[in-house]
């Protein structure tokens, strides 16, 4: 059987460099003859680390107080009160201060997911105070993964809040997942977190095309990356690296990794104020005050929001965006009973093209049916969004309308 | 009878009394009487006996809750096979019970595990069911009877269909997975981790339908049972197996070859049978100079209607989806003209929706629907109860199945009866002019091969990626070291410490497809009024059913393809009322694009290498209801087929070719054809697949019998990209000869037949000689 299972892989072999053969386009690149193999300590700053599991690579990172990291001052880190946290989470985690946060950003084999992607760095960024300390957990191959892991969920020991970029989507299941291969404890589960991702998102996305990180941290911070690793290629140089081991092949990544979580802790610094108090928020765009009004809204905080509203209107939008915040403007006057302020929003909607033209038509028809009882305006107004968009609502409330009409408005002798 | 008239006794029925000729007993009797006529259409009635019940106390081990429950729906005592299933479970052993459709198989393993899940609320089972619809079916089942105990047991299915937030909730709580292998295979594998509270408390694997795992997909399935038995032993459990399998040849070797265990085999089945009749019915020749018969359809609609208009509720099986709408729409007109309301008839097969199929299934049994026409969807072991008839409209293709459909009727007390109506295929000649060879033989055997190389290396490497393959694990029965050190060369696994572990970006599970079908549906848009969805239809169906201008038919209403939208997946039909109904015409030709080894065999060579098989639906014909003439045809150009596979292939040279004067080109070229079918046959055997896992071709003579025609037989892997089949024939090319040498010269009959080269019909009179002389030139020195 043995020999049989040889022979049977000899051709198997034989069939893969011929269909591999028959799809490379180019030669292969020449991989370097050298077969010198350097360790990571003689490239990065760090070191060999050993705990009960084993051996592991720990690399570190200082920024001091003053550093800026384009438009952020790395120092605003520290200052800022605990209660943020609650506030951008509508309250759904308690105040953590600032030294307690663990700002968490993993470097993984690929994206497929399951159980055969591995994260082998895991960057935890801290605030300290000198400054803001990155610190990097390396397995320098996958029997060092126990021991990173280990030493990883012991320094998470120290905090007790947890800010990722999608990290509530990617980099927390993957790590519970390599915890459990591991057999060791997951440490997430008694931290709380906070996936920046969904305030980004909240703030930025009417105004940005993508609220990726190397996005918002030259859209928003104004960092120019330079010589920086795409994100794609990742996986791929760590598995050159393993197959080489040139720990030269590490510095790009050590670098995009200490990249990534001084821009999260950057844009920490500028979410977290925005959402505590919005309106004292100097948001220069009128579509990030808008996301944030939304928010607001979301919240029942309607005075605020409609103030902030009507800074994003007076800031300036986009027609579309415009339009629909009028609409949801007069929506909320309406709604507590400020009824004038919701008729002059309607009018101002009705008098232009745009998509709630036929809907703003439509309440000012109510209004005049029902408060002012002055059918023939509102048949007017009836008789004009029809014009635009043919309803069964609209047609039976003209319909009755005819009706009303005809009779006159009841009066008193 | 006669005199039963005359002096009637007390009736116990009194419909019966009323029309006593409506009797299935009268029916027969008739066709008993039929036989004796001089070229009677009637080729065969056997009748096999009523088996009485054979029961076993209920075990004592079963729990008070259970039994209540067990005896509010009428269970007092076991079958004896449950009884027996019950004590082999307890005793810690790995099952496989055989027995007949209808005979309470499901309660064999629903049994042990409630009584699991009654003693351990924590526990966990695993049921897997070769399709979503069989799943689907056993939930309700395993529902009906959890819905009757106190205790808070939870069973769902988790297939592809499962919303994705009802997912999260099916990992953390379900007591019972009701799945398939595809779906093991690339969702729950390869996320084990969140399925940890599965594989900790796993205690009982259900595998129902297990003679559908054989060939190539029981290649894959025994090879993810090892996958599954890695994940399980990484969480400490080590889940015991219950099998269950329809009538094979070998099920507890099939078992045992999937499991790699020993396994138990239960094969004596408790339950009461009652008296059957199965008829072999052929067609009447109609034209004796062109040997041309009536139509089977015409014939499966007489019989068929015949029984429904006694009262008898009727199971119509069809070989394809065609033939099934067909006769839908001709016993639902019978229907309309008779008694019985349209809607009593009604078409069951793949493409029907879920909730449509669920419903046909109730009212089957409630009685309402009074006869179904089915593909073999309705096979396995889908619940609808007994029918008093089953006919079967064409031999379904080996006599597993035919006797797996002709078990989809029967009464457990009364009379039953099974009709075979033979279409003018060859094989169906055979089988039908020789009922002794069906009736005497063994049901197929079912063939696996887990340790075929690509398939095993192809699982290996999603194990790899479920988790790190350890230094001095083994797989199955093989040592991982060397398999290992190859997907090193390839670049997926690496070597740390003392285990391989995954470096690859790629998701393994996704380019390894357990089945040859892709899993791709054509979805069917009604856009005669508000578009609706009526249905979909597989990929390969698709392109023959709903092609541009085809009258594609759904429960017997006709519609024609307004536009087929081939990138999307979609056809676009509108509801039309025409006379003729369309069959595609394809044509497949296969290319040899890579040769990588040839060598000389006898006077021919033998060949392996890379082929390239296309197959296209080039036009299709109009053909009209019922009087079936070719009304018109249509050209199409529809996207080729391409599939690129692996094959091996005897070459046959001018010279070899001269040496057969005596026989004419076309007697050569059914020799060939009756070559490629034994030559499948011992293939199969020799490769431990399906016969149809490999397809055979023959290159067509277009030169019409010029001198420079050499032809190539070839047996190429049924599957794209193909599934290293052919180099293991390449090197056992000699013992193949010689064995397909040894079943000609061995087969007792004079011109061929199933078992050889294939029905006369097909291979013509001098089919199997031509065979033989072919052979000899090949096996000559």
């Amino acid at each position: 059987m043995t020999s049989d299972l040889k022979q049977q892989l000899a051709v198997l072999r034989r069939r893969v460099t011929r269909i591999s053969n028959k799809y490379r386009e180019t030669a292969p690149a020449a991989v370097p003859a050298s077969p010198a193999h350097y360790d990571a300590e003689a490239f990065l700053p760090g070191e060999v680390m050993e705990n009960e599991h084993g051996r592991y690579f720990l690399s570190e990172k200082f920024f001091s107080s003053h550093r800026r990291h384009g438009t952020v001052e790395l120092s605003r880190l520290a200052e800022l009160p605990a209660e943020l946290v609650s506030a951008v989470s509508s309250g759904e985690l308690q105040p953590h201060p600032p030294r307690r946060w663990a700002f968490l950003d993993t470097e993984t084999t690929g994206l497929a997911g399951g159980t055969g992607t591995c994260a082998f760095l895991v960057g935890v960024g801290a605030v300290e105070e000198a400054g803001f300390r990155v610190r990097l957990f390396f397995m320098r191959d996958y029997d060092e993964e126990p021991a990173m892991l280990a030493a990883l969920a012991a320094f998470l020991a120290n905090y007790d809040l947890l800010i990722t970029y999608n990290g509530k989507a990617y980099d927390a299941p993957l790590l519970e997942t390599r915890y459990r291969l591991a057999r060791q404890r997951p440490p997430l589960d008694r931290l709380a977190h906070l996936d920046l991702l969904f305030a980004a998102r909240r703030l930025w996305r009417l105004r940005l095309d993508s609220c990726r990180l190397v996005e918002l941290e030259n859209q928003i911070l104004g960092v120019e990356r330079e010589g920086d690793l795409p994100g794609e290629l990742i996986p791929y140089y760590y598995f050159e690296y393993l197959r080489t081991r040139q720990a030269f092949r590490l510095v790009p990544l050590f670098h995009h990794n200490v990249m990534d979580i001084v821009t999260l802790a950057a844009l920490t610094a500028v979410v977290l104020p925005v959402f505590a108090a919005p309106s004292q928020a100097s948001l220069g765009h009128g579509e990030d005050l808008l996301g944030l009004a939304r928010w607001l809204r979301q919240n029942d905080s309607h005075e605020d929001a409609l103030a902030l509203y009507r800074r994003a209107v007076h800031q300036g939008l986009a027609d579309h965006n415009l339009f629909r915040a009028l609409w949801e403007m007069a929506l909320m006057e309406k709604k507590p009973g400020r009824l004038d302020r919701a008729l002059e929003i309607w009018s101002d909607l009705a008098a232009v093209k745009n998509e709630f033209r036929s809907r703003a038509l439509e309440e000012l028809a109510k209004y005049y049916e029902h408060t002012e009882r002055n059918y023939p305006m509102a048949l007017e107004m009836t008789a004009a969004a029809l014009a635009i968009e043919k309803g069964p609502s609209f047609e039976r409330r003209r319909e009755r309308l005819e009706r009303k009409a005809a009779v006159g408005p009841r009066r008193l002798l | 009878m006669n005199l039963s008239l005359a002096f009637p006794e007390p009736a116990r029925d009194l419909s019966e009394l009323a029309r006593p000729d409506n009797r299935l007993e009268t029916a027969l009797a008739h066709f008993e009487e039929l036989q004796q006529y001089e070229n009677s259409p009637i080729t065969a009635v056997r009748r096999l006996p009523a088996r009485p019940a054979r029961y076993a106390p209920m075990p004592e081990r079963v729990s008070p809750a259970l039994a209540r429950v067990l005896h509010a729906r009428g269970i007092e005592q076991l079958f004896t096979h449950q009884a027996a299933a019950f004590d082999a479970v307890a005793a810690g052993r790995h099952l496989v019970i055989v027995t007949p459709t209808a005979s309470g198989k499901t309660l064999c393993y629903n049994l042990p595990v409630l009584q699991h899940l009654i003693q351990n609320p924590g526990g966990r089972a695993l049921y897997l069911f070769p399709t979503k619809a069989l799943a689907e079916d056993q939930l309700h089942e395993f529902n009906s009877i959890v819905d009757q105990m106190a205790g808070d047991i939870r069973a769902f299915t988790y297939d592809g269909d499962t919303p994705q937030d009802a997912r999260r909730a099916i990992r953390e709580r379900a007591n019972v997975v009701l799945s398939n292998p595809d779906m093991l295979h690339s969702g729950i594998l390869p996320h084990h981790t969140r399925w940890a509270k599965l594989f900790e408390n796993l205690r009982f694997v259900v595998l129902d339908e297990l003679h559908t795992y054989r060939g190539v997909f029981g290649s894959h399935v025994a090879n993810l049972l090892r996958r599954l038995k890695r994940i399980c032993a990484f969480y400490g459990s080590n889940p015991q197996f219950i099998c269950c399998s329809a009538t094979i040849a070998n099920p507890g070797e099939l078992a045992r070859a999937l499991l790699e265990e020993p396994v138990e085999g239960i094969d004596s089945s408790g339950a009461p049978v009652g008296e059957k009749y199965v008829v072999f019915y052929n067609p009447p020749v109609v034209n004796q100079q062109l040997g041309i018969r009536r139509s089977y359809i015409h014939e499966t609609r007489n019989i068929a209607s015949g029984f429904i208009e006694r009262g008898q509720q009727t199971l119509v099986f069809a070989n394809n989806r065609l033939a099934t709408e067909v006769l839908v729409t001709y016993l639902k007109d019978a229907c309309e003209r008779g008694p019985l309301p349209e809607a009593s008839v009604r078409g069951y097969r793949g493409g029907y929706l879920p909730k449509e199929r669920r419903e046909i299934e109730r009212k089957l049994r409630d009685g309402e629907i009074r006869a179904v026409v089915a593909t073999n969807a309705l096979e396995l072991g889908i619940d609808i109860g007994s029918l008093d008839v089953v006919v079967m409209a064409g031999y379904p293709g080996s006599i597993a199945s035919t006797w797996q459909r002709a078990g989809r009727a029967g009464r457990r007390h009364s009379l039953s009866a099974a009709v075979l109506v033979a279409s003018s295929a060859p094989l169906d000649q055979y089988i039908i002019e020789h009922p002794d060879y069906f009736f005497d033989r063994s049901p197929e055997h079912a063939y696996i091969n887990p340790d075929n190389l690509e398939i095993l290396v192809s699982h290996l490497k999603c194990a790899a990626f479920e988790l790190p393959i350890r230094d001095g694990e083994t797989f199955g029965r093989h040592p991982t070291a060397d398999l290992c050190k190859f997907l090193e060369d390839v670049g997926v696994v690496h070597h740390a410490g003392n285990a391989w572990h995954w470096t690859s970006e790629s998701y393994p599970a996704d380019a390894v497809s357990l089945r040859a079908a892709t899993s791709d549906n054509f979805v069917i848009i009604d856009i005669t009024g508000e578009p609706t969805v009526i249905g979909e239809v597989d990929f390969p169906s698709a392109l023959t059913t709903l092609h541009e201008k085809a009258i594609y038919l759904h429960e017997g209403r006709q519609y024609h393809v307004e536009r087929f939208d081939y990138e999307e997946r979609k056809a676009y039909v509108k509801s039309v009322a025409c006379d003729y109904f369309t069959d595609a015409i394809d044509y497949t030709q296969v290319k040899v694009l890579d040769t990588f080894d040839t060598e000389p065999v006898g006077h021919g060579a033998r060949s392996h290498g890379e082929v390239r098989l296309n197959r296209q639906i080039v036009g299709f014909k109009k053909i009209k209801f019922y009087t079936l003439e070719n009304v018109g045809a249509g050209q199409l150009s529809m996207p080729e087929q391409e599939m690129h596979t692996t094959s091996f292939w005897l070459s046959f040279p001018q010279a070899l070719l001269e040496r057969l004067a005596g026989f004419t080109p076309s007697e050569k070229q059914s020799g060939l054809a009756g070559l490629g079918n034994v030559l499948r046959t011992v293939a199969a055997v020799l490769l431990m697949c399906d016969p149809r896992d490999l397809g055979v071709s023959v290159t067509e003579d277009a030169t019409g019998g010029a001198p420079l025609f050499e032809p190539n037989l070839y047996l190429y892997d049924n599957y794209p990209g193909g599934i290293g089949q052919s180099e293991p024939l390449f090197r056992l090319c000699g013992r193949m000869l010689e064995q397909a040498r040894d079943l000609l010269e061995r087969c007792p009959c004079k011109a061929g037949c199933p078992s050889c080269v294939g029905p006369i019909g097909e291979v013509g009179e001098r089919g199997k000689e031509a065979a033989l002389r072919f052979l000899a030139e090949l096996l000559a020195s």
